[in-house]
């Protein structure tokens, strides 16, 4: 047999051999097939274009990702990170004809590439999660305080370009990404508490601001005021914003709860959808779509299946004894995560509304291809077999323990 | 448990993952449990029937407001379907073209930021050009299509923005004051200055639209439309008429409020009298009692919605466009005329009709008036008819022939004495509903002359010599005046002040003082004589007797007659007691008493027909429940009665008479002529002359407080004259009449000749035929 070919045919069954990359490549068939009904349920021309335009790519993209060696995306990580933060410095740059980049929803978080709007900040969180596993995979600095400070500053500057454009939603998906990382490449929790709590207590105070003090004081920007109180108010019983800011919220939440155990089904549940006017009903709002649909038995199988997913991407990453493989799944498993538990989070009415899709399963190009590409890329991690007498990555307590 | 944990899973990477998955499924228990919670439980059912609820398409029914009609059945106000054509505001102004000509300017944020101001200022020019002229095109095409012309529509459209304008700027000064106070400093009006409600709505241009129009500007809207949302650059032309809106509406009409009159003029007097009857067109006819109709407010609409923030139905409530009544009976009888919308709910799916709530039309509301008869007072009380203008026998020597002709402002009223139905309620000047229509501001600005006031009910004058009647009567059936007594009576009211308020009967026979009984007081007006009355019921019944009297007739007691702008007049001041000389005055009807034509009428009405008790009736249908009266049947005696009826038949029919004839040795045609010649009635009358007070303020420049140019001093008298009128073979009087003229002098002489022509009026509407014949 040619050389090649049987290099390329032990390539392939190496892929092929079983391993837990394709129970999440399995879950996110299934998110992104729940996800096309979902949106067909509500308008059928996205769910047509999503299935028949963008899934194929995002396979496509997700089998590329399969072939090349770790070591060798490990080494693109940053390139990858820098042109993603190139093309998202890109994207708010004056002067960029708006026939470039468009301003959708007030906001330059696109470029129009013809045959697609294409989303930087989905590319950045990608390169976002590969880079910073690059850059943790042999260090052990980050257990420090002052260790800490490379890696946020990895995830300040796509952060701080995201804002610019601005995309609150995405923006909002780096700090917990960054948080899952660093607890899992080792980093003391202690300090992690520290900053978390620290954090926490800024979003308090921001928030008892936003909803407490006059607006001479404000600190944020109108409408983002408008939500918290609108989710305050709500919480609390009063009515008063639920015509205007709580609206989408409001409407959300009805979705959800007028879903019972079962559901509508398709035609009554596109009916009530319809008439209810829950906007953005096919990308952000997707959520009570599904559980309208479906009821808490849809609820609960796509909270299941995200489960499923992130556990097989986390499991990847405990089976691998690659440092760069493993940081990059979990990487990828808190992004998913975290971007699945905010849109879950604000349709329910435990967090206030922020522009974020449900991943796999509200309408978007960019997003689809991005998070096939994290499969893709999971399932070429866990298809390589671990390097005999590897050293362990990531174990500053034990190590000796482990390494028998 | 650490340690545990170390030996179980000896990987720290490992450890770590179980964290993170443990918080993972941490979070997603939350969130499923929050999903569970809202989906199930009354959450679940209550999101699921407003869920449901939004299927249905609720369609308001609109209703019909009630009619009103006079006592004979005709149509006074109906409401007719209609159209009404409105603008917005910003296309008023011009506000529209800079407004869409700035968001195309500014379209390219990033280019927007990178210009300068003057930059700016010259591309939004630029862009503006072009929607002015299609607004202005829009303008000429409605102005042509409505056939009101581009001139008149657009002097419709400068009153509108003028008229908000000063709206605005009365709000402005409001919050500026307020600002003020709350500050306590001094604020800029450019402070408090921030855009009104009426900046942000439509305002009524053209109305009565016909089908024809409203066909062509649907068609315009709905091209406007599609350039606007299909950015279509064929159909920009279009874009202003989607700032315009057709509102289906009622109309509501007033078909008697223009009549033609034929007056005869043979009975009037002197150089009045002429063969020829006048054809006169009155306008306005009945409008203060009837009303008007204005806009629904938005106070009205929030504080009595149709819809409200829970998107619950009053269907009964106000909404946007609604009108509502002002004035008069459309705005006391707003709850009967209005009636209720209907409610139609439309599955959205299916487009069938699930529930419906049928609308009620309003209940059409009877008045006691004639409407032909109001015309023909209307008509005669007019200034064309030359009564209520000055005449040579007005005018006193020192008087500038200049003054001859200049009109007079007055009320009459006439009232059914058994039904208490009043037939007539007349207030001059009067307000004809198209030229309010027209130019309402030139009615309501008219300070001096406030032809919008209801004189008949809303205006106190002093009663004059005109309540002596009632103070005899009330003084007969007190038993301190006998049926033929005489009484000496000095030749002047007060004894410490003998040339005021003399007794003209004793000082034309130069005598100064007398012996006359209550007929001959009446009939010749004594002043003393009703001092001494007073004086009496004081002496033997306190000082409230003759106020209680006064009130028992009506007087200081606003008649209920369910019109809103009815008042009370006064007797007295709430913040202190009478004083005895001030009963005596009141008993000659001056000092602190004033009352309304109305009120004058009832108080004769109740004297004629010794039945205190008796009210007057605007509203004959729907009737209001009856109320026992507290008040005893028997107060007024009859030979009380008939003494004062006897005294104002002396007054009105001899020669001694002070509401018997004109007297003006300078106009031979009219001196010592008798006023009253309606043949076949008995007419017992008594004049007055008020005292209008030292000086009449007139508010031109609005500002509450009093300057020198705004005060006018020198007045002459109020005129009164009251007649009750009885048909031969009648037992008692059938009418009352109560006609008041405002700054003319001498009572009988101005008023007598008015409530002559009224009582020909009567006759001539069959209202004095014996048997009755209506």
């Amino acid at each position: 047999m040619n050389p090649v070919v049987k290099q390329l045919a032990m390539q392939l069954r190496m892929l092929l051999r079983p391993h837990a990359g394709w129970y999440a490549l399995i879950a996110a068939v299934i998110l992104t097939w729940l996800g096309s009904h979902a949106i067909d349920t509500v308008s059928p021309g996205h769910a047509e274009v999503q299935t028949a335009r963008w899934l194929p790519v995002a396979l496509v993209a997700m089998v590329l990702m399969m072939i090349p060696s770790p070591r060798w995306i490990g080494h693109m990580a940053y390139p990858i990170l820098i042109v993603a933060i190139l093309l998202l410095i890109f994207v708010i740059l004056p002067g960029v004809p708006r026939s470039i980049v468009p301003v959708r929803n007030g906001s330059t978080a696109w470029i129009n590439l013809g045959f697609m709007m294409f989303q930087p900040s989905e590319m950045a969180k990608v390169g976002f999660v590969l880079g910073l596993a690059w850059y943790l995979r042999f260090r052990d600095n980050h257990r420090t305080l002052f260790g800490l400070l490379v890696p946020f500053a990895i995830m300040f500057v796509p952060v701080i370009l995201i804002l610019k454009e601005p995309d609150l939603g995405s923006a909002l998906l780096f700090a917990p990404t960054l948080f899952v990382m660093l607890v899992a490449a080792g980093a003391k929790l202690r300090h992690l508490t520290a900053i978390l709590g620290i954090s926490v207590s800024i979003v308090a105070v921001v928030g008892a601001i936003t909803i407490f003090a006059p607006d001479t004081v404000q600190i944020l920007k109108g409408h983002q005021q408008d939500r918290i109180k609108a989710m305050y108010f709500d919480m609390i019983g009063d009515d008063r914003m639920a015509q205007r800011e709580g609206y989408q919220q409001m409407v959300a939440k009805r979705m959800v709860a007028a879903g019972g155990a079962t559901g509508y089904g398709k035609e009554r549940s596109a009916t009530i959808v319809d008439y209810n006017d829950l906007p953005f009903d096919y990308n952000d709002m997707i959520f009570p779509v599904i559980v309208n649909r479906w009821g808490i038995v849809g609820g609960l199988g796509t909270m299941a299946l995200y489960g499923v997913l992130v556990a097989s991407i986390l499991l990847v990453a405990a089976r691998s004894k690659d440092p760069f493989a493993r940081m990059s799944c979990v990487g990828f498993a808190g992004m998913i995560f975290t971007q699945a538990s905010i849109n879950i989070g604000m349709t329910v009415g435990l967090l206030p509304i922020t522009g974020i899709t449900l991943p796999l399963i509200s309408y978007g190009g960019s997003s689809m291809l991005f998070t096939f590409i994290m499969v893709g890329l999971v399932i070429n991690f866990a298809a390589r077999r671990p390097q005999m007498l590897a050293r362990p990555s990531f174990e500053f307590d034990n190590a000796d323990a482990i390494f028998q | 448990m650490r340690s545990t944990v170390r030996d179980l899973l000896p990987s720290m990477f490992h450890r770590r993952l179980l964290l993170l998955t443990a918080v993972m499924v941490v979070v997603l228990v939350v969130l499923g449990t929050q999903m569970s919670m809202l989906a199930t439980g009354a959450t679940h059912q209550n999101a699921r029937e407003i869920a449901e609820s939004k299927l249905q398409r609720q369609q308001v029914i609109q209703t019909k407001r009630g009619a009103i009609l006079d006592r004979n059945g005709l149509v006074l106000a109906h409401d007719e379907p209609g159209w009404e054509l409105a603008v917005h505001f910003d296309l008023l102004t011009g506000k529209w073209g800079y407004k869409n000509a700035y968001a195309d300017a500014s379209r390219d944020k990033l280019a927007w930021t990178e210009m300068s101001q003057p930059q700016r200022e010259a591309k939004v020019t630029a862009l503006q050009r072009e929607y002015d002229q299609q607004a202005q095109a829009m303008f000429i095409t409605l102005g042509e299509l409505s056939g009101l012309g581009y001139a008149e529509l657009n002097e419709r459209r400068s009153a509108t923005v003028e008229r908000i304008h000063k709206l605005q700027n009365y709000l402005w000064e409001i919050w500026r004051q307020q600002a003020e106070e709350e500050r306590g400093e001094p604020v800029r009006q450019s402070e408090v200055a921030k855009p009104i409600e009426a900046e942000t709505q439509h305002h009524v241009l053209i109305t009565d639209l016909s089908d024809e129009l409203r066909l062509l500007v649907e068609n315009f809207i709905e091209e406007g439309n599609r350039a606007m949302h299909s950015g279509d650059e064929q159909s920009r032309s279009a874009l202003p008429w989607t700032m315009v809106q057709l509102r289906r509406t009622t109309m509501r009409r007033y078909p008697m409020d223009r009549m033609t009159v034929e007056l005869d003029r043979s009975t009037l007097p002197g150089p009045l009298a002429n063969d020829e009857p006048m054809a006169m067109e009155v306008g306005g006819v009945g409008l203060h009692l009837i009303g008007m109709m204005r806009d629904a407010w938005k106070e009205d609409v929030a504080k009595k919605p149709l819809r409200d923030r829970s998107s619950q139905f009053d269907l009964r409530g106000y909404a946007d466009g609604d009108h509502l009544g002002r004035s008069g009976i459309e705005q006391s009888m707003e709850l009967v005329l209005r009636g209720s919308r209907g409610l139609r709910m439309i599955n959205r799916d299916t487009g069938e009709t699930t529930q419906q709530i049928d609308p009620r039309a309003g209940k059409d509301v009877v008045l006691s008036i004639d409407i032909r008869l109001q015309a023909h007072l209307q008509a005669l009380m007019s200034p064309e008819f030359g009564l209520m203008t000055v005449l040579p026998w007005h005018l006193k020597t020192d008087d500038p022939q200049e003054r001859l002709g200049e009109p007079y402002n007055g009320a009459a009223v006439v009232i059914d004495i058994a039904s208490g139905d009043v037939l007539a309620a007349v207030s001059m000047p009067d307000a004809p509903r198209d030229i309010l229509a027209q130019d309402s501001a030139l009615l309501w600005n008219d300070l001096v002359n406030q032809p919008m006031v209801n004189r008949a009910v809303a205006v106190p004058y002093q009663p004059g010599s005109t309540v002596k009647p009632l103070v005899e009567a009330a003084a007969v059936s007190e038993g301190v005046l006998g049926r033929d007594e005489l009484i000496d009576t000095p030749g002047f009211l007060w004894e410490d002040k003998p040339t005021v308020y003399r007794d003209w009967y004793w000082k034309k026979y130069a005598l100064l003082r007398g012996e006359i009984n209550g007929t001959t007081a009446i009939q010749v007006s004594s002043n003393p004589f009703f001092g001494i009355l007073a004086e009496r019921l004081i002496k033997r019944f306190g000082k409230d007797r003759l106020p209680d009297w006064y009130r028992s007739f009506g007087l200081g007691v606003a008649p209920d007659v369910q019109i809103p702008e009815v008042i009370a007049g006064y007797i007295g001041s709430p913040d202190r007691e009478l004083e005895h000389n001030e009963i005596c005055f009141m008993a000659i009807g001056q000092g602190p008493i004033a009352w309304t034509p109305l009120q004058a009428a009832t108080a004769y009405m109740r004297l004629a027909s010794s039945d205190l008790s008796r009210q007057p009736r605007l509203v004959v249908s729907p009737a209001k429940p009856k109320t026992p009266s507290t008040v005893p049947n028997d107060a007024i005696t009859s030979a009380a009665r008939d003494m004062a009826l006897e005294g104002m038949y002396l007054s009105a029919n001899t020669q001694q008479g002070t509401t018997h004839h004109l007297s003006h040795p300078s106009v031979p045609e009219v001196h010592r002529k008798p006023f009253f010649n309606v043949e076949g009635v008995r007419i017992m009358a008594k004049s007055g002359t008020a005292d209008p007070g030292r000086f009449r303020w007139i508010d031109y420049n609005r500002d509450g407080k009093p300057q020198e140019d705004e005060i006018e001093r020198s007045l002459r008298d109020h005129a009164w004259v009251i007649a009750l009128v009885q048909p031969e073979g009648a037992s008692q009087p059938t009418h009352a009449i109560a006609v008041v003229v405002e700054y003319a002098g001498s009572g009988g002489q101005i008023a007598g000749p008015i409530a002559n022509q009224i009582i020909h009026a009567l006759q001539r509407h069959q209202y004095l035929d014996w048997p009755p014949t209506r």
